[in-house]
């Protein structure tokens, strides 16, 4: 009985916790934002923890708008975008998806991937971390591969196994096909071809990624 | 006699000569991507534009110079000439004049320049140009190699140059009984002989100025082997206005490729009306990020180290830092270093270098951020 008391305690303390938010997340806010700023931002992140999605890219968010000395709206709004783009992130990319996956997910979301290209990247890798892949997929829209390439090209390395390091490098290689002057959809079609002449009779290359695998940014 | 006066004169600067050779040839190259590469006056086209006017004075007179460079791309196509970490091919066409400017004062070069960021050829020919010697046509061909923080360089340039020798002719000599006439009359005959120089250069860059130090030997038929040296200093004092100066001799020979330098000491200025931030400002001037690494500690601290060039000041700013610049030390041989403590997960990171831009830190994925523009993703397992 005691025991069951113990873990019931337990439980709601943990939840309480997540409920209403990091207490030292709330200081850095208040901290740095206006007061009446700072109680709107909390309010959004609380309602964030209750639904069980990471805190800490929100108020990074806001604290990034307060060092950029963005106006009062425009921070709110985007921590509000934001935590709806968390919340789009996990019905795409699943229950059981890690933060970092969230803020992966969340991040190609803001940056115009649709929901679709996520969860067809959940199904090409179900088991395994999609946070390197939705991170090429964000620099390829952040260099200028439109969307539906940049989803067509990171999805098609994912389903032909590639591991996160080649995702890297088939990121680098278009990287600098595009410094070198070539169109960014060519540029992202040359690397997956390269990617993909190298998948798949290498063994090592396929599967998901070592954790002790070198290689991340 | 001739030869005691090679051996004398020479000896020194052959191994002086050979030294530079060798260390371009055999020297790991060390120059990071980013930096300005090459000699000033080969990079000429891609840094400072199509077209500079120059005025100084030297310890004869006062000088001016025109120069007119147009670089052609060849070889790969949509390769651009400036494009980092590429080689550049390229044509280049120069006309230069001075102060006393008439035809011979004209000099027309044609080059083919190999470069990368680490190390670079070239290789061209020369006509004209009026420093004290007819120059008819001289070919020329160098390698350069970056040991940071240095760069070396070494070259050679063999031409026909002209040369006016007096000679006598003897006419008749009357000896008589009581007196003998000697009718012996000069002429000026102009002959052309084979002269080539070796030279080595080693070059410092430092920010907005570029210290360079080059000597070599011109050895010629009929002539007496020259030793000589020279130090020039470079100072952009905006991207347009170039300042010069240089201490020391240099033959013509030496000169055949670079239309800002001058035979004798002297301090000049060069304005460049098409220079712009796209060109030099960019390679030589702004300070550049090079290299980005992180390093786990066991205490659960992550150590950043940056490597910039021509920097004095890096700052970094990153959601792990609530995006309050955070500034790095200097650590020597351009690393800038911080430790900070970042937990697991996905972060968002921008550097800044002098005050500057933030921008994304080298290699780094990028990522769109609302109020920051472009950051770097950084993942901590």
């Amino acid at each position: 009985m005691r025991r069951r008391l113990a873990w019931a305690l337990t439980a709601l303390w943990l939840v309480s916790g997540r409920a209403y938010g990091d207490e030292s997340e709330e200081a850095r806010l208040r901290a740095r934002l206006k007061p009446e700023v700072a109680t709107s931002v909390i309010e959004v992140v609380r309602s964030a923890a209750a639904q069980g999605l990471p805190t800490a890219p929100l108020v990074a968010r806001a604290l990034e708008g307060a060092s950029r000395q963005a106006e009062d709206a425009a921070i709110l709004d985007a921590v509000r975008r934001y935590s709806a783009g968390l919340a789009a992130a996990r019905r795409a990319l699943g229950p059981t998806a890690r933060a970092s996956e969230l803020d992966a997910g969340a991040g190609a979301l803001m940056a115009g991937v649709p929901e679709d290209s996520l969860a067809s990247l959940r199904r090409a890798r179900p088991s395994g971390s999609l946070v390197i892949p939705l991170v090429v997929l964000s620099d390829f829209v952040a260099r200028g591969v439109p969307v539906a390439s940049a989803s067509n090209t990171v999805l098609a390395a994912t389903r032909a196994g590639a591991a996160d390091p080649a995702l890297l490098r088939m990121r680098e290689r278009i990287h600098e096909r595009i410094l070198r002057g070539e169109e960014p959809t060519g540029a992202s079609r040359e690397g997956l071809r390269e990617l993909l002449m190298k998948t798949p009779g290498t063994p090592k290359e396929r599967g998901n990624r070592d954790p002790h695998e070198k290689g991340r940014p | 006699m001739r030869s005691m006066s090679i051996r004398h004169f020479g000896m020194a600067n052959a191994i002086a000569i050979a030294l530079g050779l060798a260390l371009a040839a055999c020297a790991p190259a060390a120059r990071a991507q980013g930096a300005a590469a090459g000699p000033a006056w080969l990079r000429a086209p891609q840094d400072r534009g199509p077209l500079a006017g120059t005025v100084g004075v030297d310890e004869r007179r006062a000088w001016w110079g025109i120069d007119g460079t147009l670089p052609l791309s060849f070889g790969l196509p949509r390769m651009r000439t400036n494009a980092a970490d590429q080689p550049v091919f390229g044509l280049g066409m120069s006309i230069a004049g001075s102060a006393r400017s008439d035809a011979r004062d004209l000099r027309y070069t044609a080059l083919i320049d190999r470069r990368s960021r680490l190390d670079g050829g070239w290789l061209g020919i020369s006509t004209g140009g009026n420093d004290g010697q007819r120059t008819k046509l001289q070919l020329g061909t160098g390698l350069w190699r970056a040991i940071a923080p240095l760069e070396v360089e070494a070259g050679v340039t063999s031409g026909v140059v002209g040369t006016t020798t007096r000679e006598a002719s003897h006419w008749k000599v009357i000896p008589d009984s009581l007196h003998s006439r000697d009718t012996t009359t000069f002429r000026d005959v102009d002959r052309s002989v084979l002269s080539t120089t070796a030279q080595s250069a080693v070059r410092w860059s430092f920010g907005r100025m570029e210290l360079t130090a080059i000597g070599g030997l011109t050895v010629g038929a009929g002539t007496t082997p020259h030793r000589w040296a020279q130090a020039t200093m470079h100072l952009q004092a905006s991207p347009r206005v170039l300042m010069l100066a240089a201490f020391g001799q240099r033959p013509a020979a030496s000169m055949a490729f670079d239309p800002s330098a001058r035979p004798q000491t002297m301090v000049g200025i060069q304005v460049a009306p098409w220079g712009s931030r796209d060109g030099l400002v960019e390679h030589s001037i702004v300070p550049v990020a090079l290299q980005w690494r992180t390093q786990p500690l066991d205490d659960g601290r992550t150590v950043v180290h940056m490597r910039c060039r021509h920097a004095s000041r890096v700052e970094l700013a990153a959601d792990f830092t609530d995006w309050a610049p955070v500034a790095l030390i200097a650590t020597g041989d351009d690393w800038w270093v911080t430790s900070l403590t970042i937990l697991p997960g996905l972060h968002q990171v921008q550097v800044r270098l002098d005050g500057g831009a933030w921008q994304v830190p080298p290699g780094l994925p990028h990522t769109n951020r609302e109020f920051a523009g472009d950051a770097g993703v950084l993942v901590i397992d």
